[in-house]
C-alpha cells in the first residue's frame, strides 16, 4: 500500500491529464473489446456468411437444373419408348425443360468459394452443360421424328446423367465439409471470444477500483476537504485551513483557500481593531466634548461681556474658534468611523468633498501637501448615502496622500467637482508617481494594493462597489501619462429634479442657523438644567439667565426629580450620561411617572452616535443636542422647543 | 501460337527503352482456352508462387480467368485479362482488370449488325453453354428483341454435338436470316458448314473467340466466306501505334499479328509501364492501373485508350472472312 502511495505520489498528471488519462483508458478498453470480438468473432462469422451465400447459391442452381434436366431425359425416355410419335406439344414442353436446366439461372462469380469446391462445382457445371447439350440433341431427334438414332443417344446421355449426379454429390460433399468447418470456425471464434470477453472484463474489473482509488485520492478527497474549509468559512471560522496534499489543481486552490483565509483573518482582526477604535472614539468624544463645550461657552460668555477689552475679545474669538474647529474634527471622525445603515438622499457632493478634506486635513501641513481645486458652486445634487459617498472620497484623498508622501515638494492635491455630460463628477489628482502600468489592470480588483502590508487592498474597490451601487463609477483616468501623477474620476447621476412642492431631500451637512432671537427672548421660560459637569452647567445657567430664562440646576438624574418636586419646568435640559441617574434613564423616569414632563425634555451628548440614533439610550432622536452646543443654537432650540405643541 | 510470339516482341520493344529501374522480366506460362477450371486453378497456384512476380496477363479466356482470379486476389497480384469478356470478370475482385469489352457491348454490337447491315428479321442462335457463350447469347439476345428481331432458336452446343441435327430440328421454327454464334471458332466453323450445306445463303455472324486462323476457314471449309466476325483490333488499322507493332510482329513472325496479339501486347506494354512508373511493387501497380482515367490520363495501347473507369469500349472492328483472310467490313457502320 505503501508502494502503491509513493507510485501515486510520484510525478502525479495533473488533474486535466488525469481526467484525459482516464477517459482515454476507459475509451481504449471499450474500443478494444469491441475491435476484438469484431475481429476474432465477426471474420469468422463474415466468412461463413460469404461463403455460404454463394455455395448455396451455387449448389442450388445446379441442383435445380440437375432435376430439370433429369425430368427432360425421363421424358426422352417415354417418348423414345412409346409407340407413337410424339407430338409437337410434347416435343415442345420437352425443349423447354431441356431449355431451362441447360443455363445457369443466375450467374455466380466463384471468387467466394474456396479453391477445391470451386473445381468441382465448375466440373458439375461444365457436365450440367453437356447433359443439357447431350438431351438437346436427343429432342431434335424426337423433334425429327429420329427414334433409333435418339435411342442410341439415350444411353450417352444416361452416362452423362450419371456423371453430373458423381460431381454433384462429390460437391455437394464437399460444400458441405467446407460449411461445417467454417461453422466450426466460427463455434470456436466464438468460445474464444466469450473466454476472452471475460478475461478483458476481468482484467477490467481489476482496473476498475485502481482507477475509482485514483479519483477518490485525486478528486474526492480534495474536493471533500476543500468543501468542508468552505462550510467553516461560511459558518464565520475564518482559522479553518485544508491540507495541501499535491502539487496539482486542487492542491493549487487549497493553497490559494488557505492564503484567501489567512487574508481574511487579517481583515477582520483589522476591522476589529477599527470597530473598537470608533467606540473608543465614541467614549472620549464625549469626555474631549465637555471640556469644548465648556471651553466655548465660557469663551462665548466672554464675549457678550461688552467691558471685554479689545485684545483678550480677539483672545477670546481665537479660543472660540479653535474649540469649535476640535469639535468639528470630532464630529467628522465619529461620522465617519459609525457610519451606520445605508440612507440615501439628495446629497451635494461638494459638501461631502469638503467633509471629507476636512477630514484628512490635518495631514496637509504635516506631508507638506497643497490643496486645491475648484467646487462647482452650480452642482446639482446627487442621489447617495452622505456617509458612503464620504467614504470614497477620503478613500481617493488618502491615497493620493500616502502617493505624495513618496515625492518631494512641491506636493499637490487638487480636488474638482464639475458637471460632465449630465454627470455629477469629482476628480483627484496628485502629483505623485502615478499608477504603474502593470497595476493599472488590477487597481479596482480585491486586495490588490501598493502598500504592502499597510494596505488592505479593499479601499478603492469597496469605492468603486459604493459609486457603482449609486449608480456611477470610479475609474483612473488614463489621460496623465505613467509616473506623472494619478487622477482618479468619479461620476455619479444628477438627481432628478424635484416637482413643485415637493420637501426637499437633502440633508444639509451644516444646518443652516435660525435667525437669532431677540435679547431677552426666553424670558418667563422656566429651565431646569441637569448636568454634571459644572464647567458646563456653570456658563448656560449665566447664558440662560441672561436671556431672561429661570433656570434651576440640578448635577445628576436624581437631583432633578428632587428640583421637579418644586418646580415646574417649561424645558428640562439634560446631558445623557450622567453619574447616578443618566438623561435616560431621567426621562424613562419621567415618561413613567409624568409624562407631560418627559415630552419638556431636551438632551445633551458629548456622543455624536446619538445623532445616527445608534446609541445606547432609548431618546428621541430630534432632541439630542450634540455637545459643543453653540449658545445660540441652545437659545434658539429651547425656544423652538418651547413655542412647539407637544405631542400627548 | 500467339503467345510466344507476342512476348517476344513485347521483350524487343520493352528492351528498346533507356535503362532506368528495375529490369522488367516477362516469363510465358502458357494459352490455352478451355482447360477444364480444376487445370486454370493449379496454373494459378503454381504462378502465383513465382518468386518477384509483378503481375500476371491472362488466363485464356472468360472461365480461365474467373477461375484463376480468386488465386490472385488471395496473393495480392494484379491480373490484366486481355481478351475475357464475361461480365462476371467485373465481380472477380479488385485485383482483376478486364480489358476487352464484356459480352453486352459485344452482343449489342452483333445484334446491332445483324439487324442493320445484314438486314436480318429471324436468327438463329448457336452458343456454347459457358460464361463467354452465354453472356454473349444473352448480349446479342437483348439487342434483337430491342430490334423486334426474331430469334427462332437458341441452341447450346460443344465440341461434340451433332450440329446439323441441331441445325435441322431448329429448322422446323423457321428459316433465318443470319445465324449467329455465341461460341469459340471449332463451333462456329462446324455451325457454319452445317447450316451453308442446308440453306446455302445464310450468312453467320460470331464473337471474338471464333476468330482464329487459318483453323476457322478450315472447320468452316466452303462456308467460311459467310462468316463474320467481331475484332477487337485488325492488322490493317491506319494508326501509327498499329502500323509499328505489325512491323515489329513481322519481323519477329514473318506475319500478320491477330486481334489477340494486339490485346495481349497491350496488356504487357501497360504492365511495364507501370512497373517503371512506381516500381515492382504489386500494390503500387494496382494502384496505377486504378488511377488510369482517374488522376492519370488513360494509357494509349494499340487497341486504343486504356482506362478502367468502367466498363471499357475500345473500338470494336466488325469484319468477314475473305478467301481464308480476315477483311475488315468498310461499309460499317455508316459515317
Amino acid at each position: 500500500m505503501t508502494g502503491l502511495r509513493t507510485l501515486l505520489r510520484w510525478r502525479a498528471p495533473s488533474l486535466r491529464a488525469l481526467v484525459v488519462l482516464l477517459v482515454g483508458a476507459a475509451a481504449a478498453y471499450a474500443g478494444a473489446v469491441t475491435l476484438y470480438l469484431t475481429v476474432s468473432v465477426g471474420s469468422a462469422a463474415f466468412t461463413l456468411g460469404e461463403g455460404t451465400t454463394a455455395i448455396v447459391a451455387l449448389q442450388d442452381d445446379l441442383g435445380h437444373r440437375q432435376a430439370l434436366l433429369n425430368v427432360a431425359l425421363d421424358r426422352c425416355r417415354e417418348l423414345l419408348a412409346g409407340t407413337r410419335a410424339p407430338s409437337d406439344t410434347e416435343v415442345d414442353r420437352l425443349r423447354g425443360l431441356i431449355a431451362r436446366g441447360t443455363v445457369r439461372e443466375r450467374a455466380e462469380p466463384y471468387a467466394h468459394v474456396p479453391s477445391g469446391l470451386r473445381v468441382a462445382l465448375a466440373h458439375a457445371d461444365e457436365q450440367l452443360s453437356r447433359f443439357g447439350n447431350a438431351l438437346s440433341e436427343m429432342g431434335a431427334l424426337i423433334e425429327l421424328r429420329r427414334i433409333a438414332d435418339g435411342r442410341r443417344a439415350l444411353s450417352r446421355a444416361d452416362a452423362i446423367a450419371e456423371a453430373v449426379e458423381t460431381d454433384l454429390a462429390g460437391a455437394s460433399e464437399l460444400a458441405r465439409a467446407d460449411l461445417m468447418a467454417r461453422q466450426e470456425a466460427l463455434r470456436r471464434a466464438t468460445r474464444h471470444a466469450v473466454r476472452d470477453g471475460l478475461l478483458l472484463l476481468a482484467a477490467g474489473m481489476f482496473f476498475l477500483p485502481l482507477a475509482l482509488l485514483v479519483v477518490r485520492r485525486r478528486v474526492w478527497a480534495p474536493l471533500a476537504r476543500l468543501e468542508e474549509g468552505l462550510q467553516h468559512v461560511s459558518d464565520g471560522d475564518l482559522t479553518a485551513e485544508v491540507a495541501v496534499l499535491s502539487g496539482d489543481e486542487l492542491g493549487r486552490v487549497a493553497t490559494h483557500f488557505n492564503q484567501m483565509t489567512g487574508v481574511l483573518r487579517d481583515r477582520a482582526e483589522e476591522q476589529g481593531r477599527f470597530a473598537a477604535a470608533g467606540e473608543l472614539l465614541a467614549g472620549v468624544a464625549h469626555e474631549v466634548n465637555n471640556p469644548l463645550m465648556a471651553i466655548a461657552t465660557h469663551a462665548e460668555l466672554r464675549l457678550g461681556d461688552s467691558d471685554l477689552s479689545d485684545e483678550a475679545r480677539v483672545e477670546m474669538q481665537s479660543i472660540l474658534r479653535q474649540a469649535r474647529r476640535a469639535s468639528k474634527l470630532l464630529r467628522g471622525l465619529l461620522r465617519f468611523v459609525r457610519a451606520g445603515e445605508k440612507r440615501a438622499a439628495r446629497v451635494n457632493l461638494n459638501d461631502v468633498v469638503r467633509s471629507a478634506i476636512d477630514l484628512v486635513s490635518y495631514r496637509f501641513t504635516v506631508d507638506e501637501i497643497m490643496i486645491e481645486g475648484r467646487l462647482d458652486p452650480s452642482l446639482p445634487p446627487v442621489h447617495g448615502d452622505a456617509n458612503r459617498l464620504e467614504q470614497v472620497l477620503v478613500n481617493l484623498l488618502s491615497n493620493a496622500l500616502d502617493a505624495l508622501r513618496n515625492v518631494k515638494p512641491p506636493r499637490r492635491l487638487v480636488v474638482d467637482s464639475f458637471v460632465s455630460d449630465g454627470r455629477v463628477c469629482v476628480a483627484v489628482t496628485d502629483n505623485g508617481p502615478g499608477v504603474a502600468a502593470e497595476i493599472v489592470e488590477r487597481l479596482f480588483r480585491p486586495f490588490a494594493t501598493t502598500k504592502g502590508r499597510r494596505g488592505t487592498g479593499l479601499g478603492l474597490y469597496i469605492s468603486r462597489q459604493l459609486i457603482r451601487e449609486a449608480a456611477g463609477d470610479l475609474g483612473l483616468d488614463p489621460t496623465p501619462a505613467p509616473g506623472r501623477g494619478a487622477r482618479f474620476l468619479l461620476w455619479l447621476p444628477a438627481a432628478p429634479t424635484l416637482g413643485a412642492g415637493a420637501p426637499p431631500e437633502e440633508l444639509p451637512a451644516t444646518p443652516a442657523p435660525a435667525p437669532a432671537p431677540a435679547a431677552g427672548s426666553l424670558a418667563g421660560i422656566r429651565v431646569l438644567l441637569v448636568d454634571d459637569e459644572e464647567m458646563i452647567r456653570r456658563p448656560m445657567v449665566r447664558f440662560l439667565s441672561r436671556r431672561g430664562a429661570e433656570v434651576t440646576e440640578a448635577g445628576d438624574g436624581l437631583q432633578a426629580l428632587e428640583r421637579l418636586a418644586g418646580f415646574d419646568p417649561h424645558v428640562i435640559v439634560a446631558d445623557l450620561r450622567m453619574p447616578k441617574m443618566d438623561g435616560a434613564e431621567l426621562y424613562a423616569r419621567l415618561q413613567a411617572e409624568r409624562p407631560a414632563l418627559a415630552e419638556r425634555v431636551l438632551f445633551l451628548s458629548g456622543d455624536i452616535t446619538q445623532l445616527a440614533g445608534r446609541g445606547l439610550a432609548p431618546v428621541p432622536r430630534e432632541r439630542v443636542l450634540v455637545k459643543p452646543v453653540e449658545l445660540a443654537e441652545l437659545e434658539r432650540r429651547i425656544h423652538e422647543f418651547v413655542r412647539e405643541p407637544k405631542a400627548g | 501460337m500467339w503467345g510466344t510470339t507476342t512476348v517476344q516482341v513485347a521483350r524487343d520493344e520493352i528492351g528498346g527503352w533507356p535503362a532506368d529501374g528495375a529490369a522488367i522480366r516477362i516469363v510465358y506460362d502458357s494459352i490455352i482456352q478451355g482447360d477444364p477450371p480444376d487445370v486454370e486453378v493449379m496454373r494459378a497456384q503454381r504462378i502465383a508462387e513465382t518468386p518477384n512476380l509483378i503481375a500476371v496477363v491472362g488466363h485464356g479466356g472468360s472461365r480461365g480467368s474467373l477461375a484463376a482470379a480468386p488465386i490472385y486476389a488471395a496473393a495480392g497480384i494484379p491480373q490484366i485479362v486481355p481478351t475475357g469478356t464475361s461480365r462476371l470478370l467485373r465481380q472477380a475482385g479488385p485485383w482483376a482488370f478486364m480489358l476487352a469489352p464484356d459480352d453486352s457491348t459485344e452482343g449489342a454490337l452483333i445484334g446491332r449488325f445483324t439487324a442493320e447491315r445484314l438486314g436480318a428479321r429471324r436468327v438463329l442462335l448457336f452458343f456454347t453453354n459457358d460464361e463467354y457463350g452465354v453472356g454473349l447469347r444473352d448480349g446479342v439476345a437483348a439487342e434483337l428483341a430491342a430490334r423486334d428481331v426474331a430469334v427462332l432458336d437458341k441452341v447450346g452446343v460443344d465440341p461434340s454435338s451433332d450440329i446439323p441435327t441441331l441445325f435441322e430440328a431448329s429448322l422446323r421454327r423457321g428459316i433465318p436470316d443470319v445465324i449467329v454464334v455465341a461460341g469459340r471458332h471449332t463451333e462456329t466453323g462446324r455451325v457454319a458448314r452445317a447450316a451453308l450445306g442446308r440453306v446455302p445463303r445464310l450468312r453467320v455472324v460470331a464473337g471474338d473467340g471464333a476468330l482464329l486462323l487459318p483453323v476457322l476457314p478450315d472447320l468452316a471449309g466452303p462456308a467460311a466466306d459467310s462468316i463474320y466476325v467481331v475484332a477487337f483490333w485488325l492488322p490493317d488499322a491506319p494508326d501509327s501505334m498499329s502500323r509499328a507493332f505489325v512491323e515489329r510482329f513481322h519481323r519477329v513472325t514473318g506475319h500478320d499479328p491477330a486481334p489477340d496479339d494486339a490485346m495481349n501486347h497491350d496488356a504487357l506494354l501497360l504492365l511495364a509501364h507501370a512497373v517503371r512508373a512506381v516500381g515492382p511493387n504489386r500494390v503500387a501497380v494496382r494502384g496505377y492501373l486504378e488511377s488510369l482515367g482517374r488522376t492519370r490520363p488513360p494509357y494509349r495501347g494499340i487497341s486504343g485508350d486504356i482506362t478502367f473507369v468502367g466498363t471499357r469500349t475500345p473500338p470494336l472492328v466488325m469484319a468477314r472472312l475473305r478467301g481464308g483472310r480476315v477483311v475488315r467490313v468498310t461499309d460499317w457502320p455508316p459515317p
